[in-house]
């Protein structure tokens, strides 16, 4: 059993490992050749994660505006990837700034990003009365900075990368992990 | 005891969440363009930019520069052109010493050398040649020649004897602006 496990556990582990080199291959090759197939892949690998984030942390408009605006980032700022991090967590860490500075711009983020507010319980999203999108409602009702936490955890990032994305010490991403986790699960009660 | 149970729940429904709301298609297709777009300016950062069109620049600049030193002076709000009357001496007078007589040949030598240094010339056609000779340039300037002049070159066969009325020319000046001869053009070159 314990062998079985360690087994599934460096599969798993080899798995993820390969992706990420197989998306420094590709964002190198697009580096070097300008190879459109190259950031094609990259986009259809990623694209939907970095929406939804963006999305769970905004609007669709504004999700669909900061990922198109990240991605043309990415293009303009290739020279300046370095390896030493995952293609997606440097990704992640663009549209998180991108989101952060255009709340800041359109005069949101002191109202939606306030770390003691509480949880809204009439904030509720437009697709919310589809069955399949009660988590997402759910998700939508917790505080910013505990949903970016929770949403960045989802995507498989580790704690110090999300603590790199948001510009948070690890132990505030514990924190706020922690306390997402615990809200979550008391409205997810709630709503079962 | 239960917690390590309840993760993967919000792990799928996340998973599951994210299926319904995918990124819209535009997104994809402008990324794409806009990398078409912009592929030939990645190669070179925007202060190289920059630095490479300044220094077109200034090399276009020198070019224009250069090129209109070398150009005979053109003068468009100029209707007519009045050439001033000059004239060749054929032979220094004679001096009684030989060694004085040797500097002024050599004096007149070096001036004629000078003199007579076609420095641009022009082309025109011969319209009148009555008293005065007026010719027509190809920017329609009228240049006349005095009566004095026409018969000092003619004196020295630096006018063609088989030039008329109609027949296109070329004018040779000097340095200074002074015409020195008169020769038929094969064509009107205009």
């Amino acid at each position: 059993m314990g062998i079985a496990k360690m087994g599934f556990l460096r599969s798993f582990t080899k798995r993820k490992s390969m992706s990420e080199t197989c998306n420094e291959v590709l964002f190198r090759r697009y580096c070097n050749n300008g190879d459109n197939a190259a950031l094609s892949a990259l986009y259809d690998e990623h694209s939907n994660q970095l929406y939804y984030y963006l999305l769970v942390l905004s609007d669709p408009q504004t999700a669909a505006d900061i990922t198109q605006k990240s991605w043309l980032k990415v293009i303009e700022s290739a020279h300046l990837y370095q390896q030493k991090g995952r293609f997606q967590a440097w990704l992640f860490t663009i549209g998180h700034r991108m989101l952060i500075d255009e709340l800041r711009r359109t005069r949101r983020w002191d109202a939606e990003t306030n770390p003691t507010s509480l949880p809204n319980s009439n904030q509720v999203d437009e697709h919310s009365s589809q069955p399949s999108c009660n988590f997402h409602a759910l998700l939508k009702k917790l505080p910013f900075a505990q949903r970016e936490a929770f949403s960045l955890q989802q995507e498989d990032f580790s704690l110090q990368d999300i603590a790199e994305i948001t510009n948070t010490p690890v132990e505030t991403v514990k924190t706020r992990l922690r306390y997402a986790r615990n809200n979550m699960r008391k409205l997810w009660t709630q709503q079962s | 005891m239960n917690e390590p149970q309840k993760e993967p729940d919000f792990k799928r429904a996340y998973q599951s969440s994210k299926q319904d709301y995918p990124a819209p298609g535009r997104i994809k297709r402008a990324v794409i363009n806009s990398q078409r777009q912009q592929r030939w300016l990645r190669y070179l950062p925007a202060k190289e930019w920059l630095a490479l069109a300044a220094a077109v620049g200034c090399f276009l600049i020198l070019i224009t520069m250069t090129n209109q030193t070398h150009l005979p002076p053109q003068n468009n709000e100029t209707l007519a052109l009045e050439v001033e009357f000059h004239n060749y001496a054929d032979e220094p007078a004679p001096v009684a010493d030989h060694r004085q007589q040797l500097t002024v040949y050599q004096r007149e030598y070096t001036q004629n050398l000078n003199t007579l240094s076609a420095f641009y010339s022009r082309r025109a056609m011969l319209a009148q040649h009555a008293g005065s000779w007026q010719f027509i340039d190809c920017n329609q300037q009228i240049i006349t020649v005095s009566i004095d002049l026409i018969e000092d070159l003619r004196k020295h066969k630096r006018i063609d004897p088989g030039i008329f009325d109609g027949s296109f020319v070329e004018l040779a000046f000097d340095e200074n602006g002074r015409l020195m001869s008169v020769s038929p053009a094969r064509e009107n070159l205009c």
